[in-house]
Formats: C-alpha cells, structure tokens, sequence
C-alpha cells in the first residue's frame, strides 16, 4: 500500500505481438509516495462512478482500461492511467493541472505503444501568454531545455498534425511517433523521456509553485486554464472515453 | 517584371540578383508578388537613417542590400537580398503590420549554397492563440493547405531554438533541403511563394483595430516580438565580427 492508501493495478499486460514497457509502473514508483489524496469527484462528476461506465464502453471495444485520479494541496487534478486497445496497443495516460491559485503549466503526456511504432506526447502548457510573460517562461519553461535537448531524436521531423496542439504546445514539446525497431530500445527512451518530464514537472515546478498574488492574473490564468481544457476536451483524438478523463 | 541578366526592376529601382551566379530566383519570386502591393520606400526607422543598407553594401563577408517600405497597413516590409563569404544567398522578407492592424508578421527567410536552401516560413501571431482562437481561424488556418503540402519536404525539421518556437504560429515549417533534386528546388520556391501570396491577401483584406484596449496589447505584444528577435537573431549575432555592430544594428532596425 502507498501513502496515497490505493494500490493501483500498475502491471500491463503482455501482449500477443509484443511485450510493452512498463510504463504506468515506473511512474506510480514516483507518484506512490507524493503527498496526494485519492480524487472522488471532480466538476460534479463521481470518478469511481464514470470509471465503471468508462470500462463497460472499453469492453465493448475489446478494451481494457486502469485510471486513477489524485489531488494535493497544489494540484486539482492528477490523473495516471492506462488503456490496451483491441490487444494491440497499449496507452499510458498521465495529466496533472494546478489548483485555481497556482499558475505552474499543466502537463499532459501521453505514450501509445504497438508493435511496429511507438508514440509520445509530452509537454508542459503554459498558463500564460509567454511572449508577453517572458518571466513565466524563464521561471517554469527554460529548466525544461537540457532534458527537451536530450530526447531530440523522439521527436517527428514536421510538428504534431494537429494545429490546436501545436497552437497550445510550449516550446519544449516532445511529440513523435519513431519506429519500435527489433530491439524496441526507442520504446524505453520514450518511456523515459516520460518519466524524466513527469518527474522534474513535479520536483522543480510543482515542488516549488508559490500561490498568485495579483487577482487580475490569477483571473487570466484560470480563463486561460479553462480554455485548453475545453480544447483537449472537444478536440483530443482519443475522444471519449479517454478525452473525458484527460480533462 | 523584366529580367535583365543580374538585375530586375522592382518599383522605381533596379535591383542585384544572383540567378546568374547559380543561384535559384528566389528574390524575383519575392518581388513579382511584393510588386502588387502600394510600396513606398523609408530611409529611416525609428530616427535613424538605414540608407547605407538601402543602397547596398559591399564588405569583404557580406554585399547585398536591405530595402524597407511602408504601406498604409504595415509599418515596415523588408526585402534583403546578400551574399554571404561569396557562397551562400541569404534573402528575406519581412513584414511587420502597423499598430491599427492585428494581422500577423511576415517571416520568410532563404539561405542557399551550392547543395542545400534553408528555409524559415511562418506567420508571427501578434495574439495570444490560446486566449483568441478565432485568431487563428480567421489569419492562420488559411495556411493549412501549405503547410500540409510542403511540411514533408526533405531535410524539414523543428527549429532549434526555444526562443523563435515560442513565437511561432501553428503553421511555422524551417529546415535544410537538399539541392539534388529539381522537385524540392521547384517545392522550396513554391513554398515561399504561396506563403507570401496569401499574406498580401490576408493583409488586403484586414481591417483596422476597434478596441482600444485590443490594440494596446497587440502593440505590447509586437514589441516584445520584437525585442526577442533583436536579442536572439542567430544571422545577426554570426555576422558581428565579420561586418561590425553598427551594420548589425541597421540591419535587425530594417528586419524587425
């Protein structure tokens, strides 16, 4: 049992085509001892009731799917889970959003693993304009670049498909989808690179967020926290199910 | 548009080109669509003269020119046309919209040597994307049919620097693309072209700011751009100790 008091079904599955990294794992050894609580419900939502309805429709599609949700004293809503759809690719999920009086970037990730390809989708969103606000970007963004620089070669060539994803990302967005390869050593540097950014989002930025002072930012910075949400929500290829619990 | 060897004529002047050097016509291609537009030529940005740009330098690293113009909706478009160390063209345009419009900047950037064209498209929006999204519905979308046919070009790449992809729009495409075969060539040319030819159109089309306050920070926001551009321009900080500071400062005054 963690200090959460949960004890979250980490262990995926080995499929028939491949056996996948094991990622939801190497970030639970993370989360396992943060101080968070469990999150029943979030927006008027009762979690462990939309999980169940969650998993009926992933059993329709010959899917399976774990999530769990947490808070603390800073984050509102931290979320890490995984699905295997139709027993041939399995997505780790991971996001985390600040509390109403902290202004530190949500960090949605996500890793999709098959047999031939691996995707991920890292970043940390800002929650201002940071052209404008050239100090949120050297207090939250700029520690980001030596791991950013690290991980390189995950990324694609050309940018994310997407353009609301490209017009939200932060300067240090990894999104690619290499190849597997044989050896699938491309599949545990993304695993890795997912474990690194989750890490140091929550040892440097969260670990370290101070609460906003001035109420006219802290009133943008919510505007602005609510609209990428909404956008994730109406626009996230995983869709529901999965978008609904990216929210 | 009359080609005259090494020179083309553009407005009321005859301007160097480097096609008979080998190089491709990128600046005629720049100037058949600038051509269109209502171009007067300035001498001076922000109380100082850019004259010696304007008329062309000739230094032992660099020979070119930068020419600025206004139009009634933009503050300053640049064109540069240079020979860097006698084996690479560098030419540009820049675009920067005046403080009653919204539309976003214009960066288009060729750099050619013998094997390979770099390239830098992009429309710098002046709003923040996320706060605005029919912003980017109304000026940048539109790119989407180019940045979809060109974005797989070869040698395509996310930029390096953190600073310039923090300013960039959704629709940003750079990379270094291998001269060997015509297709690219023809592709890169393109590329610049349908870039340029839609911002005069989106630019033809804007209408002026209503909101004060809307405009105050469009205004606060180019000047930050602005400022970024100056400080981290890599062009410029490479070509320091070749040409000086005083023709360096002239030069980001022209671009940005």
């Amino acid at each position: 049992m963690s200090k959460l008091k949960l004890d979250m079904n980490v262990e995926l599955p080995a499929l028939e085509e491949f056996q996948p990294v094991q990622l939801p794992e190497a970030c639970w050894k993370i989360l396992r001892d943060c101080d968070f609580e469990p999150l029943e419900e979030f927006e008027g939502i009762n979690i462990a009731e939309n999980r169940e309805k969650v998993k009926e429709k992933m059993k329709d599609m010959d899917s399976s799917m774990v999530m769990n949700y947490f808070q603390s004293e800073k984050i509102e809503k931290l979320c890490l889970g995984w699905t295997v759809i139709m027993k041939s690719i399995v997505v780790t999920m991971f996001s985390g959003w600040p509390r109403d009086n902290y202004d530190f970037p949500a960090m949605p990730m996500d890793m999709a693993e098959s047999e031939k390809h691996v995707y991920i989708g890292a970043d940390l969103v800002p929650l201002t304009d940071i052209v404008i606000n050239d100090w949120y970007r050297e207090k939250y963004l700029d520690g980001f670049e030596p791991l950013y620089k690290q991980y390189l070669d995950l990324l694609d060539p050309t940018p994310n498909p997407m353009h609301w994803f490209r017009a939200i990302s932060s300067p240090y967005v990894i999104s690619g989808r290499p190849e597997a390869g044989s050896d699938r050593a491309v599949v545990k540097r993304a695993s890795d690179c997912f474990v690194a950014y989750l890490k140091y989002w929550l040892e440097e930025i969260v670990a370290k967020a101070e609460p906003m002072k001035d109420p006219a930012h802290k009133e943008y910075v919510n505007k602005r926290k609510a609209k990428i949400r909404d956008e994730f929500r109406r626009k996230d290829p995983g869709g529901p199910p999965l978008g609904d619990d990216f929210g | 548009m009359v080609d005259h060897g090494e020179q083309i004529f553009f407005k009321s002047e005859t301007l160097p080109t480097f096609t008979e050097r080998g190089f491709q016509p990128i600046l005629e291609t720049f100037c058949k669509e600038l051509d269109t537009l209502e171009l007067q030529p300035i001498d001076t940005i922000e109380g100082k003269s850019i004259k010696l740009l304007r008329d062309g330098i000739e230094r032992p690293f660099l020979k070119g020119y930068f020419k600025t113009y206004q139009t009634d909706k933009c503050e300053k478009i640049t064109i540069c046309n240079c020979i860097l160390m006698e084996r690479i063209l560098t030419s540009a345009v820049i675009a920067i919209p005046n403080d009653d419009y919204e539309l976003p900047m214009l960066v288009l950037e060729w750099s050619e040597t013998e094997s390979v064209i770099s390239v830098v498209v992009d429309y710098i929006p002046l709003m923040d994307l996320v706060m605005r999204e029919d912003y980017r519905v109304k000026y940048l979308d539109p790119l989407d049919q180019y940045w979809t046919k060109y974005k797989e070009l070869p040698g395509m790449a996310p930029n390096r620097f953190a600073w310039s992809r923090m300013l960039f729009s959704p629709y940003h495409l750079s990379g270094h693309i291998p001269k060997q075969d015509e297709h690219n060539i023809k592709a890169s040319l393109e590329l610049m072209q349908n870039y340029l030819e839609l911002w005069i159109d989106l630019c033809r089309k804007a209408d002026p700011i209503t909101d004060d306050t809307h405009k105050k920070y469009v205004k606060a926001r180019k000047a930050q751009i602005r400022k970024i551009f100056r400080e981290n321009d890599e062009g410029a900080k490479s070509l320091l100790q070749m040409v000086g500071k005083e023709i360096i400062d002239m030069l980001l005054l022209c671009s940005f």
